[in-house]
C-alpha cells in the first residue's frame, strides 16, 4: 500500500507519462487557461439554467427518474469515451512505461495509480455537469425534492464516474490485449484516416445518388447510431438504482445498491488488471526492428540534389505525414474538414426561421444568384479557416522542432529561406484541403450549372488568399511565441485553441453572410443586388488578396528577425 | 581555427560564460573538458551560432560567427550533445537533407555515405527511420550528418557517448586523420582517458570560466611528477582540494 502510494504521488506529480512536465509554463503559452476558467465558469451556470428549464417538464413527463437517468447516460457515456483515450494513453503509450516496468510495482498498483489521474480529471468534469444541472432541475420544478434527491445527485455522480472509468480501463486492457496491432500508432492513424475519407467518399456517393435520402432520413440514422453508441452507457447498471434513490424510492437500500455494484466493477477493474495488463504491456515493448536494404537506384535517387527551400518543405512534409500526432491533428484534419462540416450541417434541425424568398419570380432569381454567390464565398470561407484553423500545422511551424530546434541556428542557410521552406509544406497542405477540393467541384457545378464561372472563380481566388493570410498569421505567431520545450508531440499538436477560435469566427462569418443575402433583395437595399454583390465579392478578393501579399511581405522581412531571436 | 575572445553569456544576473578567451589552432584536436553545469555545451552553442552571446566575438576560420553566420556555419560541422533528432526521417533522408542543407553536390555525396555507413557499420539501417536506431547509430548518423559537407572545422559535443569500441575507435581515428590535414576538431567530453590519449591540447572550464588551456604536458608541468589527471582535473574544476602549485592558468 506504501509503495502504491508512493508510485501514485509521483505518476501525479510527473503527469501523465507523455506529456509536458511543466503544466503551469504550459499554460501560460497557450490560451488553455483562459479557455478552462472560462469554461469552469460558463458551463456550471448555463447546465444550472438548462436544468431549471427542464425542471417544470419533469412534472408533465414521468417525473425525476426519466430526466436524471438520460443525463447520467450521457454523462457516463462521455466519460466512458475520454477515460477510455486518456487510459490507453497513459497505461500503454506513455514514455515512462519501460521504466515503470522495470520496478517492482505489481500490475494493478501500475494500472491504479495511473488511473487515479485519470479519475480526478473525471470526477471534476462530471461534477461541473450533474450538479449545476441537478441543482437547476430541483430549483426548476418548486425545490420540493426530497432528501434522496441530493443523496442520490452525489452518489450517483461519484459512482457513475467511478464506473465510467473501471469500465473504461477494463475496455483499454482487453483492447490492447486483443488488437497488438494499437500498439502501432502509425498504422492505427492511417487506418483512421482512410476509413474516414472512405466514410467522406461513401457519404458524398450515396448523396449523390440516392435522392431517397433526406434529411430525415439522415436524422433517423443519426438517431439509432446514437442508441447504439449509448449501449456502453447503459451497460453501467448504478444509473437505475441512482435515479430511484433520485425519486425518493428505497433511499438507504439503492444507496447500498449503488455502492455495492460500483465496488464490484472496481474489483473486476483489479481482476483484469492483474490477469492482462502485464501482457498487453509487455506487448507494447516488442518494437519492429527490421531493416530494409537500399539499392542501387533508390541511392542514386535519394542522393539527388535539390534546392534549400525543396528540401525544407520535403522534410517537413514527410515528418509531418509521420508523426502519428501530427498526421491527426495536422494533415488529416486540414483535408478532412468537410466531414466534419457536412455532419454538423446534417445534425441540425435547420434555420429557426424561414428565409425570404421574394414576392416575384424576379426577385426569386435574384435570391437564388444572390445566394450562389453567397454559398460561394462562405465556402472559401469556411475552406480557408476550416483546414488552416483545425490543423495544428500552422500555428507549430517552430513549435514543432521542439530540441530539435538547434539546427535551424547552426546551418548556414538564412532564416528566412528556412522559415518560407517550412511555410510551404504547411501551404501544400493547406492548398489541397481547399483551393484541391474546390477545382474539381467547380468544374462539375460549373458543367452542370449549379454556379457561374465567375462565383467558381471567385471563391477560389479567395480561398488561396484567405489560405496565405491565415497560414502566414499562424505562422508568424508562433515565431514569435514558440513553444520548443514539450516532452510529446501529441501535447504540442493538441494546443492548437488559437485556430479554434479562428474556425468558429470564419465559420460565424460564412454564416451571417450567407443568410444576410435575400434580405438585399427584400429590402431593395441597391438596386442591382447582384451586380452590387459581385462587386463587393470582387472587392473582398482584392481586399484578401491584398492582405496576403501584406502577411507574405512582413513575414518575408521580419522572418529571420524572430527566429534570430529565439534563444533556446 | 577557431578563435574566441572575451566571450560571455548572461541569463538575467546569472554569467553562464564569463569572459573567456581561447582558440583552437589548425593542426589540433582539442579537448573541452569540465564538470556537469560548467558552462560546455552553452559555449559549444555560442560558437556554433545557436545561442547569441551577450559579449565577445567567435571566429571561425576567420569568420565572425555573429557578423558574417552563413560564411562561419559553412565552415564546420556540429553534433549536438543528443542525437535524438529527426527521429520520423530515414537514415539517408537525414543525410540527404544536410547534404542539400549545404549545397553539396549529387557526386560525392553517394561515395561519402557509402564510405561512412560502412565504417560505422549502419549500411543496413540507411534505409530505415531513425527511431527504430539504438543510442549509438543514433550518434552515428549524426555525426555522418554533420561531416557530409566535408567541414575543415568539427565541433562534437560528447561525440563518443554511446558508441560501441568499434565505432568509437573509428570516430578516433577520423578525428586525427582530419587533424592531421591541418583542419580542426573541438570536442567536449568527461572522459579524461580519451582526452589524454587522443588531445593535443585541452580546455578546462569551471563554472563558466576557463581555468586552463594548453597541451597536457604544460598542464602536467606545473604539478608534481606522478600526479594522475584525475588528480589534476579535480584540483582545476575546485572539487579536489590539493597541495599543489596550480599549473598555465588562461
Amino acid at each position: 500500500m506504501k509503495r502504491f502510494l508512493l508510485l501514485a504521488r509521483v505518476l501525479r506529480k510527473c503527469g501523465k507519462g507523455n506529456e509536458k512536465q511543466d503544466r503551469q509554463a504550459d499554460l501560460k503559452g497557450d490560451n488553455s487557461l483562459l479557455l478552462y476558467v472560462a469554461g469552469g465558469l460558463i458551463l456550471p451556470v448555463v447546465l444550472f439554467f438548462v436544468g431549471r428549464f427542464f425542471g417544470p417538464l419533469s412534472l408533465l413527463f414521468g417525473g425525476v427518474e426519466p430526466f436524471m437517468a438520460t443525463l447520467f447516460l450521457i454523462v457516463a457515456f462521455m466519460l466512458l469515451l475520454m477515460s477510455l483515450m486518456d487510459l490507453i494513453s497513459n497505461m500503454f503509450l506513455s514514455s515512462d512505461l519501460p521504466y515503470l516496468m522495470s520496478l517492482p510495482f505489481s500490475p494493478r498498483q501500475i494500472v491504479f495509480a495511473r488511473t487515479l489521474n485519470t479519475l480526478k480529471t473525471m470526477v471534476i468534469l462530471s461534477s461541473l455537469i450533474i450538479l449545476p444541472f441537478g441543482v437547476g432541475f430541483a430549483v426548476g420544478s418548486g425545490g420540493t425534492q426530497p432528501a434522496g434527491y441530493w443523496i442520490g445527485l452525489i452518489a450517483g455522480d461519484l459512482a457513475t464516474t467511478v464506473a465510467a472509468v473501471a469500465l473504461a480501463g477494463i475496455l483499454a486492457i482487453l483492447i490492447m490485449t486483443v488488437f497488438r496491432i494499437a500498439r502501432n500508432r502509425e498504422m492505427m492513424a492511417v487506418i483512421g484516416a482512410l476509413l474516414g475519407f472512405a466514410a467522406l467518399i461513401g457519404y458524398l456517393f450515396i448523396n449523390k445518388s440516392n435522392t431517397a435520402l433526406n434529411a430525415e432520413t439522415v436524422k433517423e440514422t443519426a438517431g439509432a447510431v446514437v442508441s447504439a453508441l449509448s449501449g456502453p452507457a447503459v451497460a453501467i447498471p448504478v444509473i437505475p438504482f441512482v435515479t430511484k434513490m433520485m425519486a425518493g424510492k428505497d433511499v438507504v437500500l439503492n444507496l447500498l445498491i449503488v455502492l455495492a455494484i460500483t465496488a464490484a466493477i472496481a474489483a473486476l477493474y483489479l481482476f483484469v488488471s492483474d490477469r492482462l495488463y502485464l501482457r498487453a504491456a509487455l506487448n507494447m515493448q516488442d518494437s519492429s526492428s527490421k531493416r530494409r536494404s537500399l539499392g542501387t537506384d533508390a541511392m542514386d535517387r535519394a542522393c539527388r540534389q535539390r534546392g534549400i527551400l525543396s528540401a525544407y518543405t520535403r522534410r517537413d512534409l514527410r515528418l509531418v505525414f509521420r508523426n502519428p500526432a501530427y498526421m491527426t491533428n495536422g494533415w488529416l484534419l486540414a483535408l478532412a474538414w468537410p466531414v466534419v462540416l457536412l455532419a454538423t450541417f446534417f445534425l441540425k434541425d435547420g434555420l429557426p426561421f424561414e428565409l425570404p424568398t421574394g414576392d416575384s419570380a424576379e426577385q426569386a432569381e435574384m435570391i437564388r444568384s444572390l445566394m450562389t454567390l453567397a454559398g460561394s464565398i462562405a465556402v472559401a470561407l469556411m475552406a480557408a479557416c476550416s483546414t488552416v484553423g483545425l490543423s495544428c500545422l500552422a500555428g507549430t511551424l517552430i513549435s514543432r522542432e521542439g530540441a530539435s530546434f538547434y539546427y535551424l541556428k547552426m546551418v548556414p542557410v538564412s532564416y528566412r529561406l528556412q522559415v518560407f521552406g517550412k511555410r510551404n509544406a504547411v501551404l501544400t497542405i493547406a492548398g489541397i484541403g481547399s483551393v484541391g477540393y474546390e477545382i474539381p467541384a467547380a468544374v462539375v457545378l460549373c458543367a452542370t450549372g449549379t454556379v457561374t464561372p465567375l462565383c467558381a472563380l471567385l471563391c477560389i481566388l479567395l480561398t488561396a488568399a484567405l489560405v496565405v493570410i491565415l497560414v502566414n498569421l499562424e505562422a508568424a505567431h508562433d515565431l514569435k511565441k514558440p513553444n520548443l520545450h514539450w516532452e510529446s508531440e501529441a501535447s504540442i499538436a493538441k494546443s492548437n485553441s488559437r485556430g479554434m477560435i479562428i474556425w468558429f469566427v470564419c465559420i460565424l462569418l460564412a454564416m451571417i453572410l450567407f443568410l444576410a443575402m435575400p434580405f438585399l433583395v427584400v429590402l431593395s437595399l441597391p438596386e442591382n443586388p447582384v451586380l452590387f454583390a459581385t462587386l463587393i465579392a470582387a472587392g473582398l478578393v482584392l481586399i484578401a488578396w491584398g492582405g496576403a501579399a501584406l502577411t507574405e511581405r512582413r513575414l518575408n522581412r521580419k522572418s529571420a528577425l524572430w527566429l534570430g531571436n529565439i534563444d533556446t | 581555427m577557431i578563435e574566441i575572445s572575451h566571450l560571455t553569456k548572461t541569463y538575467g544576473d546569472r554569467k553562464v560564460v564569463n569572459d573567456c578567451t581561447w582558440e583552437v589552432p589548425d593542426g589540433a584536436i582539442m579537448g573541452f573538458i569540465g564538470p556537469n553545469g560548467a558552462g560546455k555545451t552553452t559555449h559549444l552553442k555560442m560558437i556554433t551560432g545557436v545561442l547569441r552571446p551577450t559579449a565577445g566575438t567567435v571566429k571561425l576560420n576567420g569568420f565572425d560567427i555573429t557578423k558574417e553566420p552563413l560564411k562561419a556555419k559553412e565552415t564546420f560541422g556540429y553534433v549536438s550533445d543528443s542525437p535524438d533528432h529527426f527521429l520520423r526521417l530515414k537514415g539517408v533522408e537525414y543525410l540527404n537533407f544536410m547534404a542539400d542543407i549545404y549545397g553539396m553536390p549529387s557526386e560525392g555525396r553517394r561515395e561519402f555515405i557509402e564510405e561512412y555507413a560502412d565504417r560505422f557499420g549502419i549500411a543496413d539501417a540507411l534505409n530505415s527511420k531513425i527511431l527504430s536506431y539504438s543510442h549509438g547509430m543514433r550518434q552515428k548518423i549524426m555525426v555522418m550528418g554533420a561531416l557530409i559537407h566535408k567541414p575543415p572545422i568539427w565541433i562534437l559535443d560528447e561525440p563518443l557517448l554511446g558508441l560501441d569500441p568499434q565505432s568509437a575507435f573509428e570516430l578516433k581515428k577520423m578525428m586525427r586523420e582530419h587533424a592531421d590535414a591541418g583542419n580542426s576538431v573541438l570536442f567536449s567530453t568527461h572522459v579524461l582517458e580519451v582526452a589524454e590519449k587522443l588531445c593535443d591540447r585541452i580546455a578546462v572550464i569551471r563554472q563558466g570560466e576557463i581555468r586552463f588551456t594548453g597541451t597536457l604536458d604544460e598542464l602536467r608541468s606545473g604539478y608534481p611528477e606522478g600526479t594522475s589527471l584525475e588528480d589534476i582535473f579535480l584540483h582545476l574544476t575546485g572539487e579536489k582540494q590539493a597541495s599543489v602549485e596550480t599549473g598555465t592558468e588562461a
